[in-house]
């Protein structure tokens, strides 16, 4: 790309300041913090709608399931299912 | 992943790689490709050294929130520069409420003569253009940086101006003429 004259005085200018590295420590706190913030949220959220939704008379999703064991992961088998008999 | 390996990533890798991980290593690699630059153009547009770095402080927090909506349509560069703009013109609009940014919201303004030749702008001497920049109303400046520093297209210049495409091509020509005019009265002798 041509440079003209407005690219090299802009190329002037950078060369002339330098970026104060406390921009990148505060910056690298806000990172940090924003990341905790989204965790948080990713984690706290799910269990708030469901205390949300318990104190309005509701059930957590999958609890009637559970109770009823139908959904349990070895309704089908049996403990001994697999293990050949003498 | 190693430093020199993030290094040879292009930006969108760096940006996906970052989206995907959320380590913000790939960030601080974005951050050192272009806070010099964002840097340099807060002072230019601001001309004061703290608001500057607070504002780039500010533009990278605002990019590091939007990265995931960065589409990839344009150059990194460019969304980049056009959040550095945007920033930098609302912040002088709210300090100067009436304040003019721009030569052809002036009262005065009267009809340009003659178009003023992209020629006759890019033939300036660098500081010759340095003078007469700083003597602009900031956003003929900034339209001027946009357009002939950064190569913005007139609808990227529209969309950070939040203006229609033929407001911009008169505020590029209202800018050009103004930079002559300056250029003349400073420089009688050209």
């Amino acid at each position: 790309m041509d440079e003209n004259n407005f690219k090299r005085l802009s190329k002037i200018e950078e060369g002339r300041c330098d970026v104060p590295t406390k921009i990148e420590h505060n910056l690298q706190h806000s990172v940090n913090f924003f990341g905790l913030v989204g965790n948080l949220i990713e984690v706290f959220l799910p269990i708030v709608f469901d205390v949300f939704v318990a104190m309005n008379g509701g059930e957590k999703e999958g609890t009637e399931n559970t109770k009823a064991g139908k959904y349990s992961p070895d309704r089908n088998s049996t403990p001994f299912q697999n293990r050949k008999t003498p | 992943m190693e430093l020199t390996t993030q290094k040879e990533l292009t930006d969108t890798e760096v940006i996906h790689l970052f989206l995907k991980t959320r380590d913000s290593s790939f960030f601080s690699v974005l951050y050192h490709r272009y806070a010099r630059k964002v840097f340099s153009k807060c002072i230019s547009l601001l001309e004061d050294q703290t608001q500057a770095e607070d504002a780039t402080q500010d533009i990278f927090s605002k990019i590091f929130l939007n990265l995931s909506k960065f589409s990839g349509q344009s150059k990194f560069s460019t969304w980049i520069y056009s959040i550095t703009y945007n920033y930098c013109i609302d912040l002088i609009r709210k300090k100067k409420k009436s304040g003019v940014l721009f030569s052809d919201e002036m009262e005065s303004v009267g009809e340009v003569a003659d178009e003023v030749s992209d020629e006759e702008l890019l033939t300036m001497e660098v500081e010759r253009l340095k003078v007469v920049l700083d003597k602009m109303p900031l956003g003929d400046k900034s339209i001027l940086l946009m357009k002939y520093n950064d190569d913005m297209s007139i609808l990227e210049i529209a969309a950070v101006l939040d203006k229609s495409e033929s407001a911009i091509k008169m505020k590029i020509m209202r800018a050009k003429e103004k930079a002559r005019m300056i250029y003349k009265e400073l420089y009688p002798e050209k």
